[in-house]
């Protein structure tokens, strides 16, 4: 009765450590995938965005861009401007794609 | 906190001197067109000495008259170039349907007037003079949009032409000096210049100072893709020139607006006009042409941080029986010239284009192939970053200086700046 139950800790402490084990290689995979995304700690600007994600820092690029959005987003010491949209609700909903006129 | 300076703290663009001394090679051509009549008293283009007409956009016309003007006077070969302004896809159709032999297809050549630089260097303003009523051919064509972002040319590159990408032509949105914004984002100016007044964004409630220079213009061509507006859906009050929207900024510094190129616009930052912050479809936080507000060094140009930019085309028309050859040996010299491939009057003209507000592809980091792609790293097989910088007011050079012209500790010489390559 006693190996028994030895043994079924043994199964469930065995499980516990492969579930584990595939949390934290799935998060490697996320962390891969974005590996060249930083923050700019000289872009701090204490305050919220839409841009930055809401944690009041700018997620730049920090590899060697090759497509529009990484040039854009590529960190940089320049001056950036963060400004709401002065678009109306009413004339476009920031969150459907800009149609093409 | 991001924060944006309405009150930039501008300095005058710094002139690169060009020695003009003028000699006794040029004394009868000088004396020639000395004597040609004054704007109000034009003679024929054809009269003045060694003519090559030049077409195109407004962007170049500082750089036209600085090489214009030493081509004259200082040069071995003088030529006089007739200048045409016209807007950028007018100076690619005058060329690319010029496809007759003697007359004049339609849509190619120029008629009405022209300007032209006299060797006098007491004549500051141009003398005009009347081009051919028939229609007068095109010697070289600028454009700072590829030949096949034209309308007239619906995607495709027209036959018989060499066209050659020179510097950078960045553009701007541009507002009052005193106006109250410091930067637009392409979903603002999607609307803007596509519904004016109806779409309702604020400043710009006012459709009749929304000032457009037409489909034909670099400006809407190059702002066009990056707000999704194309051709023919723009809103607003067409003008002719430059002139014009500097005016109306001033009539209305509250909502007026209008897109320039920065080589005309910078210089007047100090003065009457703010050039705008961009924030592109997907970007994060907008971006001035330079690092700052207040500088001139084009660094988010270089980099790809701001995408409204074009090459300076030298179009020109290809030799019917040897096709990758100009037609036009004259203007194949001024392109030349004006790619800085060849010296005028002894002097490099590197130096000339910086001055005329243009960023030279040596100082660029990123490439295009064409208008409406992403770019891609660039590294030029002879950079120019640092003497760039040193060379605009506010740049910042970050390399060492090799004065000798050889000696580095790290890097190469190059113009007397040690580069990275």
């Amino acid at each position: 009765m006693r190996s028994t139950f030895k043994r079924l800790k043994a199964v469930v402490l065995s499980g516990l450590a492969a579930t584990a084990l595939i949390f934290v290689a799935s998060q490697m995979t996320c962390a891969e995938a974005v590996q060249d995304w930083g923050d700019d700690p000289a872009r701090r600007d204490g305050g919220l965005s839409d841009a930055d994600g809401g944690d009041g820092t700018w997620h730049c690029f920090t590899g060697t861009p090759t497509n529009d959005d990484q040039f854009l987003n590529h960190c940089t010491e320049s001056e950036r401007v963060d400004r709401a949209s002065y678009v109306p609700i009413g004339t476009w909903d920031p969150k459907n794609p800009l149609p093409q006129s | 906190m991001w924060t944006s300076s309405h009150a930039s703290s501008p300095r005058p663009r710094s002139s690169q001197p060009i020695v003009l001394s003028a000699g006794l090679l040029g004394l009868s051509t000088l004396l020639s067109i000395s004597a040609w009549p004054a704007v109000s008293a034009a003679g024929p283009c054809s009269g003045v000495p060694n003519p090559v007409v030049v077409s195109g956009s407004p962007s170049a016309e500082a750089l036209v008259q600085a090489v214009g003007r030493v081509l004259q006077i200082n040069d071995p070969k003088p030529l006089t170039i007739v200048w045409k302004l016209d807007s950028s896809c007018g100076g690619v159709e005058s060329v690319a349907l010029d496809s007759l032999p003697g007359s004049c297809a339609p849509g190619a050549c120029i008629t009405g007037k022209a300007k032209f630089w006299t060797l006098d260097s007491r004549d500051t303003a141009p003398k005009t003079c009347d081009l051919d009523a028939a229609g007068t051919h095109v010697d070289l064509a600028l454009s700072d949009v590829f030949p096949q972002t034209c309308p007239a040319f619906s995607g495709a590159k027209p036959a018989g032409i060499l066209d050659t990408t020179g510097p950078i032509t960045p553009y701007a949105v541009v507002m009052a000096k005193s106006g109250p914004e410091a930067a637009i984002q392409a979903e603002e100016a999607h609307f803007v210049f596509g519904a004016g007044k109806a779409a309702g964004v604020k400043p710009w409630l006012n459709d009749a100072t929304i000032f457009l220079l037409g489909d034909k213009d670099a400006g809407q061509l190059i702002l066009g893709p990056r707000v999704k507006l194309a051709v023919g859906k723009w809103h607003g009050k067409l003008v002719t020139s430059s002139d014009d929207i500097f005016s109306g900024l001033q009539n209305d510094p509250a909502t007026a607006i209008g897109i320039l190129p920065t080589t005309i616009a910078d210089s007047h930052r100090a003065t009457d006009a703010r050039v705008m912050a961009f924030q592109a479809i997907g970007q994060h936080g907008a971006f001035y042409p330079d690092r700052r507000s207040t500088t001139f060094e084009k660094q988010n140009v270089r980099d790809g941080h701001y995408p409204l930019w074009g090459y300076l085309h030298m179009i020109l028309r290809a030799d019917p029986v040897q096709p990758t050859m100009p037609k036009s040996a004259n203007g194949a010299r001024v392109a030349s010239i004006l790619l800085a491939q060849s010296q005028v009057g002894g002097q490099d003209v590197l130096p000339m284009q910086v001055a005329a507000g243009f960023v030279p592809q040596c100082a660029m980091h990123i490439a295009r192939t064409d208008d409406v792609s992403a770019p891609s790293v660039y590294a030029p097989p002879d950079p120019c970053h640092c003497w760039f910088e040193k060379n605009v007011p506010n740049g910042m050079p970050s390399c060492a200086a090799c004065p000798d012209g050889k000696t580095c500790a790290i890097g190469k010489c190059r113009r007397n700046f040690c580069e990275v390559q």
